[in-house]
């Protein structure tokens, strides 16, 4: 089991707050994590640092056994909560936008997606619905051979359907030899596809695990545990 | 770098027709009235064809103007202000990378506007002459005129030029870039980014003139540039808009060659510098 | 996705619904089982639970897994009895620890169990 991600007392400092505190934690392959918090917690901060978006003020992080920067770009996948296409592209366009500038991206793989999302080639962002744009970034995100694949609320703002198919599109894309980090606060569609579990509060970790082994351990869901934890925040 | 490149062209598609397209319409309206004027036999030109072209040429040089520093530029602020510029702080590409290619593409860009100029200018210059002889110079044959005695005879010199130009659009996007960079990586808000990187790119280039021209002045580098426009063919351009030019234009301009060794060392110092920063320091 | 009680492991909830298929006939011995990721898919589940799923089928001798090819039901013949018996005394384990602790002897749990077959529903 390689470790994938490793971060060790990361933090970041805003002038007006400190979004992250010193989190720590190890991630191998082969594993899905849950990253579970309110709005505000650190959780797309976290994402964002790993991704490369953000730089960290304290603490390092490591990618594959690699130190953040230019050369973990290449194993890390990310997909944000907005969207960051170009508005004048046609999903054909953003296809070979990812296929010209990342060499691990499979190009027939992300046709067939497409099909699978029912999105049509020709399709240009500026007129496509807020769903057909994520399911576009999910598409190009998940048709990388990444290392990492780094998820910021995939399941916002989606119709119960096209949530399905995402949850089945994570669980086609999962790897041996890769890992995914899903941040969200939808807990209950996707809590059984969780390997570990990390809740984050106020920019700090407050229980991370087995998800199997907290479940049966306190005797709740994923979601009930959430709910305990952050009832009173 | 040619990815960026492409992809940097293939977003500003839309805008760079559109701008073709309002400067062709611009000059094609001045140049109607013209066409006009002459069909219905005015020999001079006529104050409301005069201004269609000023208001004409004012347009085009505007845009080539703005067009310049944007271009040049790459359009950083695009780079630095918008969610789409996450997609290239993902994409496993160096600085230099990102911000060369957009310079390469701007300069395409640039070129895209300039040419057209030339041609448009070319034109004018050759409707002047037409009047400029009352009739007796075919159209044709002043464009013929232009092109052989304008741009043919002082080729060399005009390649010169070019270089030169080429040189301020590439020191010019540098300085711009830098700005723009280091002032995105510190500060967080938009507005004061701007406002610094704007007031950063004013300090630095003045400073750099100064510095430039102070050495030159300690080491008495100057080159000697001829420029010759020879115009006495047809009796001059008479009729330019209001007054007359003389026959032949002759002159030697003295040019102090150390500000451009400064410039082009500095370009390059900011442009490694904006590299590196865009890599480390710039975060959205 | 949220059929799961929360109380057992996944991985025994799928185990005991696999054991179910069998003795109830949807699934023979030979049979090939979904591979991990298609069962994963179906049931909205991490791979990782399936593969273990797998692992304790192969383990408790219901299962194997061939390189390449798949998981296979085994052939024994003694399986699906095996299975009808393990999971009765499971249930039957349940029942008369629910029954107990309502307080009933021995003698009435017995006593509830004929009444019951004899007058209620099949």
């Amino acid at each position: 089991m390689a470790v994938i991600l490793e971060t060790d007392n990361l933090k970041k400092n805003y002038f007006s707050k400190q979004a992250l505190r010193g989190v720590s934690l190890k991630l191998e392959s082969g594993r899905i994590l849950g990253l579970m918090g309110p709005n505000g917690s650190g959780k797309t901060t976290f994402l964002k640092l790993i991704a490369g978006l953000q730089k960290p003020t304290g603490g390092k992080f490591t990618v594959f056994g690699q130190r953040a920067g230019f050369e973990t770009k290449k194993h890390v996948s990310f997909l944000p909560d907005r969207n960051t296409l170009y508005p004048w592209m046609s999903s054909l366009d953003a296809i070979d936008f990812y296929d010209d500038f990342f060499d691990d991206f499979d190009r027939e793989k992300a046709l067939d997606m497409l099909d699978f999302m029912k999105l049509k080639k020709d399709d240009r962002v500026k007129t496509m619905s807020k769903g057909m744009i994520e399911k576009l970034n999910l598409t190009l995100t998940f048709s990388r051979k990444a290392k990492l694949f780094l998820l910021d609320e995939p399941l916002g703002g989606v119709d119960p359907v096209a949530r399905e198919r995402i949850v089945s599109t994570i669980i086609k894309t999962w790897t041996e030899d890769s890992a995914i980090i899903i941040s969200t606060h939808l807990v209950n569609d996707v809590e059984h596809i969780f390997n570990d579990v990390a809740f984050i509060g106020d920019g700090e970790l407050i229980l991370t695990g087995d998800a199997e082994t907290l479940r049966t351990e306190r005797g709740k869901s994923i979601d009930q545990l959430y709910i305990q934890i952050f009832s009173d925040k | 770098m040619l990815e960026i490149i492409k992809y940097q062209l293939k977003g500003r598609l839309q805008a760079i027709l559109s701008l073709l397209l309002i400067i062709g319409v611009i000059n094609a309206v001045a140049l109607v009235a013209g066409i006009y004027d002459f069909a219905i036999g005015t020999r001079s030109l006529t104050p409301l064809f005069g201004f269609l072209i000023f208001a004409a040429m004012a347009g085009t040089w505007i845009v080539a103007i703005v067009m310049f520093f944007r271009c040049s530029s790459g359009h950083v602020n695009e780079l630095l202000f918008k969610d789409t510029s996450y997609l290239m702080l993902t994409v496993p590409r160096r600085g230099w990378q990102i911000l060369g290619g957009r310079l390469v593409a701007g300069l395409a860009e640039f070129l895209m506007y300039v040419l057209p100029m030339l041609v448009i200018m070319s034109v004018y210059a050759a409707t002047f002459t037409v009047y400029g002889t009352n009739g007796k110079t075919g159209f044709f044959a002043a464009m013929a005129f232009v092109y052989r005695d304008v741009f043919a005879k002082n080729f060399l010199v005009l390649l010169k030029l070019f270089g030169l130009g080429i040189f301020m659009f590439v020191s010019t996007g540098a300085f711009i870039m830098f700005a723009g960079v280091a002032a995105r990586s510190f500060v967080r808000g938009k507005k004061l980014a701007t406002t610094i990187g704007i007031v950063l790119f004013l300090l630095i280039s003045d400073w750099a003139t100064k510095l430039g021209t102070w050495i030159s002045e300690m080491l008495g580098w100057y080159v000697n540039v001829p420029i010759s426009l020879a115009t006495n063919q047809f009796g001059g351009m008479k009729g330019f808009a209001s007054g007359e030019m003389s026959g032949a234009i002759g002159q030697q301009f003295a040019i102090p060659l150390a500000p451009f060794l400064i410039f082009l060392v500095i370009s390059a110092i900011l442009f490694a510098c904006a590299s590196w920063l865009m890599e480390r320091k710039v975060e959205l | 996705m949220s059929e799961f009680d929360p109380n057992i492991p996944i991985y025994i909830q799928i185990m005991n619904g696999i054991k179910q298929d069998i003795v109830s006939g949807k699934v023979r011995p030979g049979d090939r089982l979904s591979s991990v990721r298609e069962l994963a898919e179906a049931l909205s589940v991490n791979p990782n639970t399936v593969q273990r799923v797998y692992q304790e089928l192969e383990r408790e001798g219901i299962s194997e897994t061939r390189r390449g090819t798949g998981t296979y039901i085994l052939e024994t013949p003694e399986l699906i009895p095996r299975l009808k018996a393990e999971m009765a005394k499971s249930i039957l384990r349940k029942f008369i620890d629910g029954m107990r602790s309502l307080g009933l002897s021995n003698r009435d749990i017995a006593s509830a169990i004929d009444k019951e077959i004899a007058g209620g529903t099949n």
